[in-house]
């Protein structure tokens, strides 16, 4: 791509300029605006919990944020903690899915 | 009486210190302690560094504005921080004594700490090259661009290199924009045909500017920012080298690898690197002396926040939650970090690792709108939290504007400057599933005249602003 003597000239023509100076008035506005009152956009995660050994049955479940290696969570009256995430498929709209794999916690 | 103390006077801190100043200066202690006595708009810093605007201009003094919003003002470095017994200890400039400070909440706004010593040969103080990162560093770049000038006025050709100074280097945007004013700079005194212009950046393609580039409809095109720049670079008459990392610079030559892992260098006679950033050199200090370093920074000092560490690219790029939402240190619920200050759950563009190991990445850019937006945001719940005992705002850079504005040249007649409008900083692929993440509204990418006016009227209103004056809170960040 290069710079045509049409966008050249036009990026120096005021009259033109000052239309493309109130468009972007209105962006940053816009953007502005929209950065301060969004109210926060909240992902879902639908989790498949996965145990492997057959010890105890997949469950799947909603939460509002994404497990991590390591976090210990509570799974059919029984402490799991989670030792993988996978991301199934690419999320859709507020939707992510995911697979966590997990491991009884000893003791529990 | 609620204690808040501010580390750092930039567009996070000072903003925070003026909301919080407005809503709590009367009945509670606010504290800012700053390195030093003024207040430093460095986006036209730029300027300042081709000798086209005096330093005072970019400068006020930062305690009769904090006189008037009920603010304590200390000037001084803030060598500790004790997280667990709420207070940190200063040394207050001029004095050999150090001080103690107590909070009830703390807000280290302390911007980056410019890590010239991570690539040698590098900076203006005892290495080959010039920055225009902060106002003493572009005082001395001028100067060394002015010796330049006046050997090309002798008939002398030089060769300009500028761009990124280490492999995971951020701040392209200032860069960039710095070439564009050199440039322009030389074809006012009629001496661009004695100089060799290069751009040599960490990029993996120019103007991916650290937010993974941008992408805009233009009648009915869509145009990327790779092509857009290369088209200006090619303009300017610019060679552009990207994805290099800088390893070294000796006295005549660049040396670094690019992305395939091939080393070379790139002869130069005036080189103006940006640093990398790491976060503040403060020592955090437990109940007993022991060091808490690993419970509160990460390990390039800066502050964990309400992030998600540790996702692999690939989830970070679809999970806009992992990015933080009130900047609230998890560990020590009163202590936050606005601004450069905290540290990112990963970059923003595509990370790169070449065939020997080395990571090359366009590291994640905070802004000074996004520091200041921050700011506020901070401001607005330690308010919320003195007040009511809670917190009522959050804010992620996934949902959060900025704009960088690129000028060519500060007339307001005959200048010119690129502007890069995006929203949101970090893409959300999630709300803006069609368009790259990005808002395809308010997603802009132009270069013409207009940008010089913005770029004047952001000078202005910002600095307005930040004065305090009249209408300031209007004004957007
Ligand atoms: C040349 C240039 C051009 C830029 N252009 C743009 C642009 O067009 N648009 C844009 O949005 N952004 C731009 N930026 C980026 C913007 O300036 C930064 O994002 C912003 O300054 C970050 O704000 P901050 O408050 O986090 O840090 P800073 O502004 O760096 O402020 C940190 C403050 O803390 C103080 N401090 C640090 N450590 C201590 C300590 N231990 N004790 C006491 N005080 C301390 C420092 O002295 C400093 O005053 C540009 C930056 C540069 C350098």
């Amino acid at each position: 791509m290069t710079t045509t003597r049409g966008q050249r000239f036009l990026s120096a023509f005021k009259p033109y300029q000052l239309w493309r100076f109130l468009v972007m008035n209105v962006k940053i506005l816009r953007g502005v605006d929209r950065s301060k009152r969004l109210p926060a956009f909240r992902v879902k995660y639908k989790v498949s919990y996965v145990v492997p050994g057959g010890e105890m049955p997949s469950v799947i479940a909603n939460t509002s944020k994404p497990h991590q290696a390591g976090d210990v969570i509570r799974l059919l009256d029984r402490d799991v903690e989670v030792i993988e995430v996978r991301q199934m498929m690419r999320p859709r709209n507020q939707f992510t899915f995911l697979e966590a794999i997990c491991r009884p916690v000893e003791g529990k | 009486m609620a204690k808040v103390v501010i580390i750092g006077a930039g567009f996070a801190g000072h903003t925070a210190a003026l909301y919080l100043g407005d809503a709590l200066g009367e009945d509670h202690e606010i504290t800012v302690v700053n390195k030093g006595t003024e207040f430093c708009y460095l986006p036209s810093l730029i300027w300042l560094g081709v000798g086209r605007m005096a330093p005072e201009k970019l400068v006020f003094p930062l305690a009769p504005v904090y006189e008037r919003f009920g603010v304590r003002f200390v000037q001084g470095q803030v060598t500790e921080i004790h997280p667990a017994d709420d207070y940190v200890v200063v040394r207050p400039v001029g004095e050999e004594a150090t001080r103690r400070l107590d909070y009830d909440h703390l807000i280290v706004a302390t911007g980056p700490h410019l890590d010239y010593a991570g690539t040698p040969g590098l900076g203006p103080d005892g290495g080959h090259t010039e920055s225009v990162c902060w106002i003493d560093h572009a005082t001395r770049c001028r100067d060394a661009y002015l010796e330049r000038v006046e050997r090309m006025e002798k008939g002398e050709r030089i060769r300009f290199v500028i761009g990124s100074g280490h492999p995971m280097a951020t701040c392209q945007g200032a860069a960039f924009e710095y070439l564009a004013n050199v440039h322009h700079d030389l074809l006012r005194r009629k001496l661009r045909d004695r100089a060799d212009l290069e751009w040599l950046s960490n990029e993996d393609a120019p103007g991916d500017f650290g937010v993974g580039g941008v992408q805009v409809k233009r009648r009915g095109r869509v145009v990327g920012s790779d092509t857009f720049m290369q088209a200006v670079f090619e303009d300017f008459g610019v060679t552009a080298r990207s994805g290099c990392g800088v390893l070294g610079v000796d006295e005549k030559r660049i040396h670094w690898e690019d992305l395939d892992g091939v080393e070379g260098d790139t002869r130069y006679d005036f080189a103006m690197l940006i640093p990398r950033f790491l976060g503040p050199r403060i020592r955090w200090v437990g109940k007993e002396g022991e060091d808490l370093a690993s419970r509160v920074v990460n390990p390039g000092g800066f502050v964990l926040v309400d992030a998600f560490y540790g996702l692999p690219y690939d989830r970070l790029v679809d999970t806009p939650e992992a990015w933080p939402a009130t900047y609230q240190s998890p560990n020590f619920r009163n202590v936050f970090a606005p601004g450069i200050a905290f540290a990112p759950p990963g970059p923003i563009s595509r990370p790169h690792v070449t065939p020997g190991g080395r990571q090359i990445t366009a590291t994640a850019p905070r802004t000074g709108m996004v520091s200041a937006t921050i700011g506020r945001l901070v401001a607005m719940n330690v308010i919320g939290l003195v007040r009511e005992g809670k917190m009522k705002h959050q804010a992620r850079m996934t949902e959060m504007f900025a704009a960088c504005v690129a000028s060519v040249s500060d007339s307001l007649w005959s200048g010119s400057a690129v502007s890069v409008v995006v929203m949101p900083v970090v893409p959300n692929h999630m709300r803006y599933p069609k368009s790259g993440g990005r808002d395809p509204l308010s997603t802009h990418l132009e270069s013409g005249l207009a940008g010089a006016w913005m770029k004047y009227t952001i000078h202005k209103t910002m600095l307005h602003k930040m004065k305090g004056r009249f209408g300031w809170k209007i004004i957007p960040e």
